[in-house]
C-alpha cells in the first residue's frame, strides 16, 4: 500500500514536470456425513473440547455413472475463525483430506470457493469463513458396478484461525448408494452456493495472453496481461499455489489490465521462470480463473 | 514560470530518490543479503547480538509457543533433534520470539523458559522481540520460520524448516540442516528458498 502511494506521489510529480515541457508527452505513457469427529491438537487458549469447526458434513453432488462422484464437504466454522485457500498465502495451512475409498477408486484435489484476501501486518492470507464448502470429485474404478454399495471414509485435516490458530482433523464418512431426497437437499444448496466458485476467464469477456517473465536480481518479475472491455475492472489477483518457487504474496498487483506476479526460486538464481502461472483473476467480486505459460524476457 | 518548473524537478529527484531508497528498505531480504544486525534480551535475561556470533554460521527459528506448528515440531522431538544436530556441528541456534505481550500467545520469559525445557529444546538462546522489529527486519512471517546466516554474515536459506507441513511424512528433507551441510562442506546449497509455513508470527 505504502509503494502504491508513493507511486501515485512520484506519478503525480512526473505530470507536472512534464507539464513544463510542453513538447515532452511522457506522462501518458508511463507504464509503469455424517457423525463428524473432531480432534483438535493444541492447548490455545480454547477449552480442550473446543473446534472451530461447529460441523462437517459430506454430501453427494454426483452419483457418477458416467462421470465422477462428486462430494462436497459442507463446514460451519464458528464465527470469527477462518480456514485457507489452497494457496494460504504468507501463513497457514490450505485443509487436506486423507481418503478411506473402495479399491481403485481415485480422489481428485479439493476445489475451493474463491477465498477473501487477507492483509495484515504486511502478511497476505486468503482464507475462508462462515459456511465453507470444498468440492471433491472421485473417479470410480472403471470395474465398478452402478448402484452397488460402497463407502466414502474421509479425514478432513485443518488449520483454523482466529486471533490463534488450531489445527485437527474431522472424520466424516458417506454411503452409496445415497437416497435420492438427500441429493436433492444438497444440491439445491449447491447451486445457491455456486456464485461462490470460479468460474472461467471466458465468462468474464477477458483474455490472457501468455506472460512475460524478468529477472529482478533477486526473483522472477512475472507479467500477465489480460484485455477486453472490462479489463480495468479487475483489480487483484490471487495466486494459485507454485511448486519450487515462493510467491512474494505483498507484492502481486493487478491494475489496468497488468498483472504482476514476484516469484523467488527454490533452488536459486540461475532457475528458469515457472513454466506455467495460474490464479484467480477477482473481478466486481467474482474469480475468474487463469492459467498462462510464461516466457522469460 | 522556469524557476517553478526547476523547482519540480529538483523536488521530483529528491522524491524519486527518498521513494527508490524506501522501495529498497522494504524489499524483502533475499538470499545472499546481509544478515541484519541485532540486539536481543534472551530470556534468561541476557543480551545478546549477531554480532557475536561473527565467523560462525547461525539459524534463526522464529518460534511461538502457543502455535500448534511449533507444538507439533517440538512435542515430536523433530525440532530439538535439528537443534542439537545443528550445534553438534558448531552451529549457533537462535529460536527468536515475536509474539506480542498483547497476544494470548505471549509468555513471559520464566514460563518459555519452562515450556521448552519441557519439549527439550536445543537451541542455543531463545531471544525475545517483543516490539517485532527483529522479526519485520528479517521479514519473518510464520512460526516456524527458518533463517540460515554463514560465516560471512549473508543469509543463505530463508524459509520453512523441512518439506513436511502436515507431519505425516516418511522421508522428509530439513532445509535448515542441508543448508548448513552445505555451507560447511562448501558446497552450493541445493534449495535457498521455501515456502515457510506455520502460524503468522503475531506481530504487535
Amino acid at each position: 500500500m505504502r509503494k502504491l502511494q508513493i507511486i501515485s506521489t512520484l506519478l503525480l510529480f512526473l505530470a507536472e514536470v512534464a507539464a513544463c515541457f510542453p513538447g515532452l508527452s511522457m506522462a501518458g505513457q508511463i507504464v509503469a456425513a455424517e457423525r463428524p469427529f473432531h480432534t483438535p491438537n493444541s492447548e490455545n487458549q480454547e477449552s480442550p473440547s473446543f473446534s472451530p469447526l461447529k460441523s462437517v458434513e459430506l454430501l453427494v453432488l454426483e452419483t457418477g455413472g458416467p462421470g465422477p462422484v462428486r462430494l462436497e464437504f459442507r463446514i460451519e466454522l464458528e464465527p470469527g475463525w477462518h480456514l485457507y485457500w489452497e494457496n494460504p498465502g504468507d501463513a497457514g495451512l490450505a485443509p487436506a483430506v486423507r481418503w478411506k475409498l473402495p479399491e481403485g477408486f481415485v480422489a481428485g484435489p479439493l476445489l475451493h470457493p474463491v477465498p477473501k484476501k487477507s492483509v495484515d501486518e504486511g502478511l497476505v492470507t486468503y482464507v475462508h469463513s462462515g459456511t465453507v464448502l470444498l468440492i471433491c470429485d472421485i473417479a470410480p474404478s472403471p470395474s465398478d458396478q452402478a448402484g452397488r454399495r460402497w463407502e466414502a471414509d474421509a479425514v478432513l485435516e485443518w488449520m483454523a484461525c482466529r486471533e490463534s490458530c488450531i489445527v485437527g482433523e474431522t472424520a466424516v464418512r458417506t454411503v452409496f448408494p445415497p437416497a435420492a431426497e438427500s441429493i436433492r437437499k444438497a444440491r439445491s444448496l449447491f447451486e445457491a452456493d455456486r456464485p461462490l466458485f470460479p468460474r472461467p476467464l471466458s465468462e468474464s469477456g477477458l483474455t490472457a495472453a501468455a506472460a512475460e517473465a524478468e529477472w529482478t536480481g533477486a526473483a522472477w518479475r512475472i507479467k500477465i496481461t489480460l484485455a477486453g472491455p472490462r479489463v480495468s475492472q479487475a483489480d487483484d489477483f490471487y495466486p494459485y499455489p507454485l511448486k519450487d518457487y515462493v510467491i512474494e504474496h505483498a507484492g502481486v498487483s493487478c491494475h489496468n489490465g497488468k498483472i504482476v506476479l514476484p516469484v523467488v526460486p527454490s533452488r536459486g538464481s540461475g532457475s528458469p521462470p515457472p513454466v506455467e502461472v495460474g490464479g484467480l483473476v477477482i473481478l466486481g467480486g467474482t474469480g475468474y480463473d487463469v492459467k498462462v505459460h510464461v516466457v522469460p524476457k | 514560470m522556469r524557476k517553478t518548473c526547476l523547482m519540480k524537478c529538483v523536488l521530483f529527484t529528491l522524491a524519486f530518490a527518498v521513494a527508490w531508497l524506501a522501495a529498497a528498505a522494504a524489499a524483502p531480504l533475499a538470499v545472499g543479503d546481509l544478515a541484519p544486525a541485532f540486539t536481543l534480551k534472551s530470556i534468561d535475561g541476557k543480551i545478546h547480538s549477531l554480532a557475536e556470533y561473527k565467523g560462525k554460521i547461525v539459524v534463526l527459528e522464529w518460534t511461538n509457543q502457543g502455535c500448534p506448528v511449533v507444538q507439533r515440531h517440538y512435542r515430536t522431538g523433530l525440532m530439538p533433534a535439528a537443534q542439537r544436530a545443528a550445534r553438534e556441528k558448531g552451529v549457533i541456534w537462535l529460536a527468536v520470539n515475536s509474539t506480542n505481550p498483547g497476544h494470548s500467545n505471549y509468555r513471559e520469559p520464566g514460563d518459555l523458559q519452562k515450556i521448552y525445557t519441557d519439549w527439550k529444546a536445543a537451541y542455543t538462546l531463545q531471544l525475545m522481540d517483543a516490539d517485532g522489529a527483529t522479526g519485520r527486519a528479517y521479514g519473518a512471517k510464520t512460526t516456524p520460520h527458518i533463517f540460515v546466516i554463514d560465516s560471512r554474515g549473508r543469509v543463505a536459506y530463508n524459509g520453512a524448516i523441512d518439506n513436511d507441513p502436515r507431519g505425516d511424512k516418511a522421508d522428509r528433507t530439513n532445509y535448515a540442516l542441508a543448508a548448513i551441510d552445505a555451507l560447511l562442506a562448501g558446497e552450493p546449497i541445493a534449495v535457498t528458498t521455501t515456502q515457510p509455513y506455520g502460524c503468522s508470527v503475531k506481530y504487535k
